[in-house]
């Protein structure tokens, strides 16, 4: 059956140099902060276990590159994704308003069989830090625009809200799989999972 | 000799016939025997041909139906034109008699009369400059492909093009931008004109169907030419041009321009045989062939090369080889590869002179002496069997002068620069490794110590630094890896970097004071990267090395701003600190991103792409099995962009892939894909049973890591490194990708790139066009095919216009705003494409329209507002075009020009260019409005909703400066408001509400809009319907006006007139401002007075739309496809380009 088999999401994290993708890669990964990272060339990535409603699900996380020149080679990262993480900065306005980019950008080269509902989620992330240049508000108003994409304010550096926003990420990733696979499979009846309400609807598992 | 034939029209005045054929005349001048002093009888002819004076003999051509002769052949001496006419009998006279008809004939002789003609040319040519031959070919070439004038001929040549199935045999013209073939035989015209800038793939081919071919492939087609009789040098010199061509898509500024100095330089050395641009490209690719193989300076140019001998004082052999001159150095390279080379900068050489012929040693016959300033050593060059000595000699002391002059003056400029400054607010920084030593490690350093004798040893046998000669006896201690106290030193002489450093002394200095005061998107970027360059190492951790690498980063960026800042030049930067100190670590980061990775670092990452290209073909070439499963895996793509712009650093641990640095500065970017493809031959077992590709580059990622360096001085022994698992030594990787890969040369990877930057180039060229049209799809007005023909078309317009190019990668800019088109091209446009441009009216419709339509009046229409202005006249509603047709004819956009004189086709260029200038003071005050709303891909609702909301927006906007300095009367700004408060209002598709905003005609105007009717519908087929109908709507709406006149006289004033409510609604609703435009347009009277005879839109879209046959042509849908074919067609069209479309020619 289907679900005996080892299941393998592959998440993108896009966004502007310097926000802190690697960063929160490794601190939901490792669990651990350092300022000992170079800055991404190409791209890294690491794996991690998680469990989802009972079922262990292999997360591979992809963290690219993030400055400008960059963003068109993405191409060879994105393909077979099942959700795209966009990371900003609140302390950084400029990274905020470059996510319209880094979206589009996603859509036209990892070219998704429903790019409508693909799952995105927002971070805003050095949430540890003042000054503030992006409300909450201001973030969650972009998200309503964009199919309600879910939207977590987290700090790599402190892990707060970390773990709970990769695992929204890991459910709309899950349920961004079922859903392609039901498109292309021919069994109307096959279990499925987590299905009955879109996870990507609801913005209450951000802590904000 | 044979001349172009010409028409001669009075075949007997003043010359007297000798001979005569059928189809041939020969004769010579009445009074012949005046002519005088001829000093060279080939100057004679030649002179005679191109000036008046005619020669005495001549050869006409003519059929004994016509009239006309044409002039074949003419000579000085009559033995010459006996030559010529028994050979016109041997070659051609026979086979005329096989031809039916008389046209053929000629044909058949003007041809081959000119392919005798250029076939002779290329042993006739003479001196310096082209010869006028050539000019003459050259003036034909851009006759036949209707070109402009400065379109310049490179050279030609013969060969088929394969139409279909058949080879039609002609010649190939090749010129700075174009590729063109052209046969004209039996009356059959064959012309392909391809741009070089169009072309994506350039190939040898052999195959049975195209035996021996070039093939060329455009976008849309494929083209194949065979039958070279010097194929290679027609392959040679096109890949040539291509490239140039693609080099300027990569930069726009990098255009082509001729090197007159290069050439003079090169003259001694290169035949003259070929065009003067010929000549020039191929010493162009000399001197780069020869920059590349000493690694010198982009500045620099070869003088010429001489063969000869090299004492090598290590064996006490002469060496058989090749000297080589350029105005900063000397260089020898021997003929076996690899035996031995020197380059010797001519800063530090004293002399250069004879040694006098010693009979007794032969081997030294001819020898000069160079001697260099490095007295210590003695250290001399000895070169002998100079076949030319004497003009060596004097070359070299004539450079020798020329760089002694520049020595002199820039060492007295650098003492007074440290006058200036007594104190530096910064120190350069040294190298970061000796300030932040790591922990020793004994066996380490004893291998070091090792490593170092033998160094020295080398030093003392060969040369030390620039000295050096340079044999395969220092690759090998290269291979084995560089002490770390040599690198600096090793790396600079080896990669050039020495060289720009020498040439450029105090520049770097000046850089950094400059960049370190600006403030720029590069020094930002940068800042946020300097604690993330190489933060293990403790040098990264103070503020010594963070200061140092902010220095080197920004002075680059300032060096080069087309580069600017890229990541991953601060993990390179950062290494190049830890050993050497700061100035060379910034020439060697100039070398790397400029020299040997070109192209890597900038806006798209070009050159990195290019290289993914070639490690791709390369894993083909040897490793196939893996190839298919990295293709599947996608994985070249994945890991080559941080193996290549890294040079390995950030994937292995620095202290290993310092070696491969090591190997890298001395034999080039080769090294980075034979170790990349030692790497994966490696790892091909594990590679082939990965089942994603996230295993594949976890494998890779591991392998890489564990390479370790016991011999790194400064090995970072953290925990992690010795955690780590070990794989494999940077020694034995570096040596076996030698062994196995070591075949590579610098000079393949070059033509490999060459190849490959095509297709990249191409491809960011097809991206680029994908995100135009995606943009400007959704306004609805063209299909995809139709857009990307006639943005396929503005391209072509934008890269010939040359100077327009704006920066397709600035960021700040829509996709769509780069491409664009001024007044004159729209025009053509307009005419060709739209249903409008049929008439007499076209021009100053495609005036109003264009004013209308450019937004930012700059003069050009952007990609987007064309298609808007080419899709409302010939592809939108009915309603939507008529509007349109009544804006236009209002003010501001109707001036007054218009109204009272016909318009007149010869004066249209004038009315356009008035109303320019009428536009051009309008004060650029209404801005907001931009057609930049939805950057996302959207559908046409969506985006109307766009129109709609920006529109909203204005509106509101305008009212609120109405409402504010309602008493102040600002024609520019209420010209421009109103303007693009009628752009919003015409390009909104529905409503009856803004209708209403549209304001009223009065007579005047409206005997203009109907005239313009009639014109338009002049151009469609004589129909008795139409005209009926044109006639009826035009009475009734001239009724209508009337009824409108006596509307308003009767209920003068009457505060519940319709008409009245309406205005007043239609002030409430937005656009006050135009409502009241008629009456501050050159009519500065009160409304009342104003409106006496009116029309309403609404009453001209219900009139009209109430005739059939005038609804059937505005919602006639033409396919601008097919016109784009047609205009397309008529560029290249020889006859009818002059006649027909005269602004194409005269552009
Ligand atoms: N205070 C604070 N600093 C953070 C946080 N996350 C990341 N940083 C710091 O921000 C900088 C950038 O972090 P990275 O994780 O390297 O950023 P990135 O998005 O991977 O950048 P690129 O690889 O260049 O695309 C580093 O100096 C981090 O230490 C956070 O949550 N709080
Ligand atoms: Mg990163």
């Amino acid at each position: 059956m289907a679900s005996r088999k080892k299941i393998l999401l592959k998440v993108v994290i896009l966004g502007e140099s310097s926000v802190g993708k690697t960063s929160l890669m490794n601190q939901y990964v490792n669990r651990k902060f350092s300022n000992q990272y170079k800055a991404t060339i190409g791209a890294d990535f690491l794996t991690k276990e998680v469990t989802i409603d009972d079922r262990t699900v292999t997360m591979q996380i992809w963290d690219t590159a993030g400055q400008e020149r960059f963003q068109s080679l993405g191409v060879a990262f994105y393909r077979g994704a099942d959700c795209c993480v966009l990371v900003f900065d609140v302390t950084a306005p400029s990274t905020f308003k470059s996510l319209d980019s880094w979206r589009d950008e996603f859509l036209i080269q990892a070219s998704p069989r429903d790019p409508e509902n693909f799952p995105f989620v927002l971070l805003g992330n050095k949430d540890d830090l003042e000054p503030r240049a992006i409300s909450a508000k201001r973030a969650q108003q972009w998200c309503q625009n964009k199919n309600n994409m879910p939207y977590f304010e987290t700090s790599a550096k402190s892990g707060s809200n970390v773990e709970q926003a990769f695992l929204a990420i890991a459910k709309n990733a899950l349920a961004q799989q079922n859903s392609t696979v039901d498109l292309y499979n021919e069994f109307p009846d096959q279990i499925k999972l987590t299905n009955t309400q879109k996870p990507s609807g609801s913005g209450d598992s951000c802590s904000c | 000799m044979f001349v172009k034939p010409e028409e001669v029209l009075i075949a007997n005045a003043f010359w007297e016939t000798e001979e005569s054929s059928i189809y041939f005349v020969l004769q010579h001048r009445k009074g012949h025997g005046t002519v005088k002093g001829l000093s060279s009888l080939i100057v004679g002819t030649l002179d005679s041909i191109f000036d008046t004076k005619p020669a005495p003999y001549r050869i006409l051509h003519q059929t004994p139906n016509s009239e006309v002769y044409l002039l074949v052949a003419c000579a000085m001496t009559r033995h010459e034109i006996l030559k010529d006419w028994e050979w016109l009998f041997a070659n051609v006279s026979y086979t005329l008699h096989s031809f039916e008809n008389d046209e053929d004939i000629t044909e058949f002789v003007t041809c081959k009369i000119e392919s005798v003609i250029a076939a002779n040319q290329e042993i006739d040519n003479v001196e310096d400059e082209d010869s006028k031959s050539f000019k003459v070919t050259c003036d034909k070439f851009q006759r036949l492909f209707g070109l402009q004038k400065d379109e310049k001929l490179v050279n030609y040549y013969s060969c088929s093009y394969w139409k279909g199935k058949l080879p039609r045999q002609g010649w190939m013209y090749l010129s700075i931008n174009y590729c063109c073939f052209y046969a004209f035989i039996l009356g059959t015209d064959t012309t392909v004109c391809i741009r070089w800038s169009e072309i994506t793939e350039l190939s040898q081919k052999n195959s049975i169907l195209f035996p021996d071919s070039i093939k060329i492939t455009t976008r849309e087609k494929e083209y194949h030419f065979s039958m070279f009789l010097r194929k290679n040098e027609t392959f040679t010199l096109m890949e040539q041009l291509v490239d140039l061509a693609v080099k300027k898509l990569i930069d726009g500024k990098k255009s082509y321009r001729e090197d007159k100095e290069l050439l003079n330089k090169l003259s001694k050395n290169v035949p003259k045989k070929a065009s003067f641009l010929k000549r020039d490209l191929d010493a162009r690719a000399q001197s780069e062939a020869y920059r590349l193989m000493f690694r010198l300076p982009a500045s620099e140019k070869l003088d010429g090369s001489i063969d000869c001998t090299l004492l090598t004082p290590y064996n006490k052999k002469f060496v058989a080889g090749r000297l080589f001159l350029s105005q900063n150095y000397v260089c020898f390279d021997s003929r076996i590869k690899a035996q031995v080379s020197v380059v010797i900068p001519l800063r530090d050489v004293v002399s250069a002179e004879k040694i006098e012929t010693n009979v007794s040693n032969q081997a030294l016959d001819k020898a000069i002496i160079v001697t260099t300033r490095d007295v210590l050593n003695k250290t001399n060059f000895i070169f002998a069997q100079i076949l030319d000595r004497d003009f060596v000699v004097e070359k070299l002391s004539e450079l020798l002068a020329k760089t002694q002059e520049m020595t002199t003056f820039s060492g007295s400029n650098r003492s007074k620069g440290s006058l200036v400054d007594l104190e530096p607010e910064w120190k350069p920084q040294q190298a970061l490794m000796n300030i932040f030593p790591l922990s020793p490690i004994p066996e380490v350093n004893k291998r070091q110590q090792q490593r170092a004798r033998e160094w020295e040893e080398h030093f003392n046998t060969y040369g030390r630094g620039v000295w050096m000669y340079r044999t395969t006896e220092v690759a090998k201690l290269v291979l084995e890896g560089i002490p770390d106290h040599l690198r600096m030193q090793i790396w600079m002489s080896f990669s050039g970097a020495l060289n720009l450093k020498a040439a450029h002394p105090g520049y770097y200095r000046s850089l950094v004071d400059k960049a370190l005061l600006q403030q720029s998107t590069a020094n930002e970027e940068i800042e946020r990267d300097l604690h993330r360059s190489l933060p293990e190492h403790p040098a990264f951790q103070n503020t010594l090395g963070i200061d140092a690498l902010r220095r080197v980063l920004c002075a680059y960026a300032l060096h080069n701003p087309s580069i600017g800042y890229c990541q991953a030049m601060n993990i390179v930067a950062s290494v190049l600190l830890i050993y050497c100190n700061e100035e060379e670590a910034f020439w060697l980061l100039v070398t790397l991103c400029e020299n040997l990775l070109p192209d890597y670092y900038n806006q798209r990452v070009v050159g990195a792409v290019v290289d993914q290209g070639i490690l791709d073909e390369l894993t083909l070439e040897h490793l196939p099995t893996l190839h298919d499963k990295l293709l599947q895996l996608g994985m070249i793509n994945m890991i080559s962009l941080s193996w290549f712009l890294t040079i390995f650093l950030c994937v292995m641990p620095y202290e290993s892939a310092v070696n491969v640095m090591d190997c890298f500065f001395y034999d080039g970017a080769k090294v980075i894909f034979q170790v990349a493809l030692m790497l994966l031959e490696w790892n091909q077992e594990k590679l082939l049973q990965c089942r994603d590709e996230g295993e594949a580059m976890q494998i890779l990622a591991d392998y890489l890591m564990g390479i370790f360096n016991d011999e790194g001085r400064g090995a970072i022994r953290n925990k992690s490194y010795d955690e780590q698992k070990r794989t494999v030594s940077i020694q034995v990787l570096v040596y076996e990708s030698y062994r196995k890969y070591g075949t590579l040369t610098t000079g393949q990877i070059e033509r490999l790139r060459l190849k490959h930057r095509l297709r990249v180039v191409q491809d960011l060229e097809d991206t680029c066009e994908r995100n135009v049209i995606r943009c400007v799809i959704g306004d609805g007005y063209f299909t995809q095919p139709e857009l990307q023909d006639l943005l396929g078309l503005v391209r072509e317009e934008t890269i010939r216009q040359k100077k327009h190019i704006s920066d397709k990668h600035d960021p700040s800019l829509q996709p769509y705003e780069v491409y664009k088109v001024d007044f004159d091209y729209f025009k053509i446009l307009f005419v060709a494409l739209s249903p409008w441009g049929k008439g007499e009216t076209a021009e100053s419709l495609a005036a109003r329209i264009f004013n209308l339509m450019d937004c930012n009046r700059d003069g050009y229409l952007n990609f987007r507002e064309l298609a808007a202005s080419l899709g409302l006249t010939s592809t939108s509603e009915p309603a939507q075009r008529l509007k349109l047709l009544y804006t236009i004819h209002l003010p501001p956009l109707l001036n007054t020009s218009d109204i009272e004189s016909p318009i007149k086709h010869e004066s249209g260029a004038e009315i356009a260019s008035e109303a320019t200038d009428f536009f051009n003071d309008v004060e650029k005050s209404v801005e907001s409005f931009n057609l930049i709303d939805d950057k996302s891909p959207s559908s046409p609702e969506a985006s109307a909703f766009g129109w709609q909301k920006t529109y909203d927006s204005q509106s509101s906007m305008d009212n609120s400066i109405t409402s504010q300095s309602s008493g102040i009367d600002q024609g520019g700004t209420w010209e421009s408001k109103s303007l693009s408060n009628l752009r919003n209002l015409v390009q909104l598709k529905d409503s009856k509400a803004n209708l209403k905003c549209l304001p009223r005609m009065n007579q005047r105007q409206f005997t203009t809009l109907w005239k313009t009717v009639y014109d338009i519908f002049q151009t469609e087929p004589e129909d008795g319907v139409t005209y009926h109908a044109l006639a009826d709507v035009g009475t009734l709406l001239l009724e209508l006006g009337d009824v409108g006149k006596q509307f308003f006289i009767n209920r003068d004033e009457s505060e519940d007139s319709l008409a009245a409510a309406a205005v007043v609604a239609c002030e409430q609703n937005l656009a006050a401002g135009i409502v009241e435009s008629p009456d501050r347009n050159g009519n500065p009277s009160t409304p009342k007075m104003e409106i006496e005879w009116y029309i309403t839109v609404e009453q001209f879209l219900a009139s009209i739309l109430n005739a059939q046959p005038l609804v059937d042509f505005f919602s006639k849908r033409s396919s601008i496809s097919d016109n784009i074919k047609l205009l397309k067609g008529k560029q290249f069209n020889r006859y009818s380009s002059i006649e027909e479309t005269p602004a194409v020619v005269k552009m």
